[in-house]
């Protein structure tokens, strides 16, 4: 035996089958001759081995499915175009970027390990709206506050393009398809801005949310230009 | 670089890993969401090694946060179940016991040897965990060993083991 003893990076280099510092054939002619350091990969194998059982009952243990979050955009980067073009439902406005809004999208279709509500038992609910609509833009108001997430989804009975913007106001875009949707989070007086074109006479407007109270019963009243939802029993 | 599949092919493993540096589910959940936008700002240019693209951001974004705000003490690895709802059975099993010891024993090591602990778990090389890290192979062995050793410590891995 003419090397040095193995260092434990080393040992755990050679139990991996990774390249170390010194060539392999230098660590196994070490090996072979010394039982010290024989004796340290043994046991290394043996806690990497236990390691890994602990390890497998980790991941027997069901992951729950990630629960879709806004959180305000923090980056602008380029958006490609065949997002705004490829007819996806957006969830947009209140700060969240159509790139974080595709990704919560994609979580939220992500298969459900169960189907029980995330406050316990509250089923789902979807409430739906049809309006008769003129020309020009019109304000969509929601008043009262959600327990959680809402969607408010805006469709076309007929062809054409909608705009929406939320929030601030920096987010707006056009779908191919007429459809859109917007979440609202949990703050009170959200306005949501709808711009329609002027060939569009029929929109309906649902309202969806699983993490709202039971009793929760949408009503919506119309002016001219302006329908507020009316969010809560009363 | 086809983002959508790169979300159905890694979602799994990539929130496992996650909640396995940072012990906690609601940590996991956002910074999977901030590496999926991130791929869809600045998706990889080379095609050959996305996954280890994808938990090297990851991995990054976390330590980013957890730079920014202090690490959550409390470790957290399912959804708190609300006030009026009885714990489930499982909730209280040895296998979930199991996996807090676990979880709690990875909470002992340092920040870049949990990460070198459990990107080897999933697989990664030595060099790919180097180059996430920002460091030697050598280096990598060396927390690795650590590792091990810290997790021998706590989870008895030379004795008392699952």
């Amino acid at each position: 035996m003419t090397v040095a003893h193995l260092s434990d990076a080393e040992l755990v280099a050679t139990l991996d089958r990774q390249l170390a510092s010194r060539p392999g054939t230098e660590m196994e002619e070490h090996l072979s001759g010394c039982s010290s350091c024989r004796e340290r990969l043994t046991e290394l194998e043996v806690q990497s081995e236990a390691l890994g059982r602990w390890f497998d009952i980790d991941e027997q243990a069901a992951l729950p499915t990630p629960a879709p979050r806004l959180r305000p955009a923090t980056s602008r980067g380029p958006r490609p175009r065949y997002l705004m073009a490829a007819g996806v439902v957006l969830f947009l406005g209140l700060g969240l970027s159509p790139l974080r809004g595709l990704v919560v999208q994609w979580m939220g279709m992500a298969p459900r390990s169960n189907t029980e509500s995330p406050t316990g038992g509250v089923a789902p609910q979807t409430h739906r709206f049809d309006f008769d609509v003129g020309d020009g833009p019109f304000e969509l108001s929601i008043t009262g506050q959600p327990q959680g997430l809402l969607v408010v989804r805006l469709e076309a009975t007929e062809g054409g393009s909608i705009g929406i913007s939320g929030g601030d106001g920096t987010e707006t875009v056009s779908l191919g398809p007429a459809s859109a949707a917007i979440e609202v989070g949990p703050t009170e007086g959200t306005r949501i801005e709808v711009t329609l074109p002027a060939e569009l006479a029929a929109l309906n407007v649902t309202v969806a949310g699983d993490r709202v109270l039971p009793e929760w019963t949408p009503t919506a009243t119309a002016s001219p230009r302006t329908w507020t939802l009316r969010l809560g029993g009363g | 670089v086809n983002v959508d599949e790169l979300f159905k092919e890694h979602r799994e493993r990539l929130l496992r890993y996650l909640l396995r540096l940072s012990g906690n589910l609601d940590v996991a959940e956002d910074v999977l969401q901030d590496t999926f936008v991130k791929a869809l700002e600045k998706p990889p240019t080379k095609q050959d090694n996305v996954k280890a693209w994808l938990f090297t951001v990851a991995t990054n974004l976390l330590r980013d946060r957890s730079r920014r705000s202090a690490r959550q003490n409390e470790i957290l690895l399912e959804r708190t179940p609300p006030a009026h709802r009885p714990p489930s059975p499982l909730q209280h099993s040895e296998a979930a016991e199991l996996r807090l010891r676990l979880y709690r024993a990875l909470d002992g090591l340092s920040e870049r040897e949990r990460t070198a602990i459990v990107m080897r778990q999933e697989g990664f090389a030595h060099r790919e965990i180097a180059a996430s890290l920002g460091t030697t192979t050598g280096t990598v062995g060396t927390l690795l060993a650590r590792a091990l050793s810290k997790l021998t410590q706590r989870l008895s891995l030379d004795g008392d083991t699952p």
